[in-house]
């Protein structure tokens, strides 16, 4: 990628946010590129966390970056670029776990078959592989909201300013959403004889907090 | 009884073990070099419709009750055109001619884009029936393969040209605010402020619009300095 001259500074790995987003907004030469370099992997890597299945995520991930190059004309703050990116990949996740919802309930159990060869990074262990496999089917028992606001809280590590940023809510709404997200996962991973190996020796998952 | 509802409450910052949230971390969703560059490949030559997504299969089975749910799900009727860029730089669906060489693409069912040197555009919605072009700045020619149901469409700063199945060009000069449609072949329409309506153009006729000035005209393509103030079937609006 390099048709990166045009931006202000020369260097897509100098550019600000700022600058990458006014350099898109004025449509020049090479910023798109620079600004897939920038964002893919943060793209990629929260659609895989969410949606826990592989077979959509690149087409997904390109549907973002359309969008993305399609409306950041009206982002009012350039400095908000990644927030801007954050919040399209949000609203894509939930588009398509509606969607899901509704195969799902044409068509139970599409969606995880092949999760395990797919999704997650071929080095990791058997075991660790299915673990990974019945996390994402617990994660199922969220609806999409919760879903997306626990990935992004605890997976994306945002605090809960971002979480709420990135979700279009309010900081009220997002802990709610949090609560209940985090109240339901911890119940069933508890229950899961396998994930249950995963919290601390006796310890109740609930005094577990973020510091 | 007031410690019990207490502990029943959920807590917004109770977390999952810390253990399991770091496997997930490490092994899920990692992306390699090779997948981005890739991917960014794709992106590029990614015809702007999604593929048909099989949701038909699931479509024919729903009850009415669940038809509105489908509306989120755009089905596609039938496959978009695909397209091709034979020349210029192409950008996240920015296609863009260098200042000394010309720009072309080619839709797949025969229908030509040409950019003069300078001038760039966006293609926007791409579906069975045809395609927008937003011209940011410049000149071009569209030669457009005449079929049953065909939409295409021009943006031009304010104005839009709807395309019947015809050749013609497009001139926009976004800093003067003037745009210029020559008609060579077919039919096209053209609405945007100053023109109230829709201007229908003939073949042989150019259309000229400057904005800040507030003037429609139109001339035949061969004689511009003989043109009407307006044509009759013109009503631009002056107020």
């Amino acid at each position: 990628m390099n048709l990166l001259t045009a931006l202000p500074g020369g260097d897509p790995d100098q550019a600000t946010d700022a600058s990458l987003a006014r350099a898109l907004q004025r449509g020049l030469p090479g910023a798109a590129a620079a600004t897939w370099e920038r964002f893919y992997p943060l793209v990629h890597r929260t659609l895989a966390r969410t949606l826990g299945s592989d077979d959509e995520v690149n087409d997904l991930a390109q549907d973002v970056f359309m969008r993305l190059f399609a409306r950041v004309r009206v982002l009012r703050d350039p400095e908000a670029l990644r927030s801007f990116v954050y919040s399209i990949t949000v609203r894509v996740i939930r588009g398509e776990l509606r969607r899901r919802w509704v195969r799902r309930i044409m068509k139970p159990m599409s969606d995880y078959a092949d999760l395990s060869n797919r999704l997650i990074a071929p080095v990791a262990p058997s075991e660790e592989r299915a673990a990974l496999v019945r996390f994402y089917r617990l994660l199922e028992t969220l609806n999409s909201r919760e879903r997306t606001a626990y990935v992004l809280r605890h997976l994306e590590e945002m605090n809960l300013e971002e979480t709420a940023a990135a979700m279009e809510v309010s900081l009220a709404t997002i802990k709610r959403i949090l609560a209940r997200a985090n109240a339901r996962m911890n119940d069933v991973l508890r229950a899961d004889p396998v994930l249950s190996g995963y919290f601390p020796d006796g310890a109740n998952p609930k005094g577990v907090s973020r510091a | 009884m007031h410690s019990d509802e207490r502990s029943q409450k959920p807590d917004p910052e109770s977390t999952p073990p810390d253990a399991l949230i770091n496997l997930v971390r490490t092994h899920v969703g990692r992306v390699t070099q090779a997948q981005s560059r890739r991917g960014w490949q794709l992106l590029q030559e990614r015809s702007l419709s999604r593929k048909p997504q099989r949701r038909w299969l699931v479509g024919l089975a729903l009850v009415p009750a669940l038809a509105a749910l489908f509306l989120w799900m755009r089905t596609p009727a039938s496959p978009a055109l695909g397209f091709r860029i034979t020349s210029g730089q192409w950008d996240a669906g920015q296609l863009r001619a260098p200042s000394a060489t010309p720009a072309s693409m080619a839709f797949s069912d025969g229908t030509e884009f040409r950019l003069a040197p300078g001038t760039h555009g966006v293609l926007g919605e791409v579906d069975a029936h045809g395609a927008v072009f937003d011209l940011k700045q410049g000149h071009m020619d569209l030669n457009v393969t005449r079929r049953s149901g065909a939409r295409w469409a021009v943006d031009a700063g304010p104005f839009k040209i709807s395309v019947i199945g015809t050749r013609f060009s497009v001139d926009w000069q976004e800093k003067s605010g003037r745009l210029k449609v020559a008609l060579h072949k077919g039919e096209v329409h053209v609405s945007g402020p100053p023109i109230a309506g829709v201007v229908k153009l003939a073949v042989g006729q150019q259309l000229q619009v400057d904005v800040a000035e507030r003037e429609v005209r139109i001339a035949q393509i061969a004689d511009d300095t003989k043109i009407p103030d307006v044509a009759p079937d013109v009503v631009p609006d002056l107020g």
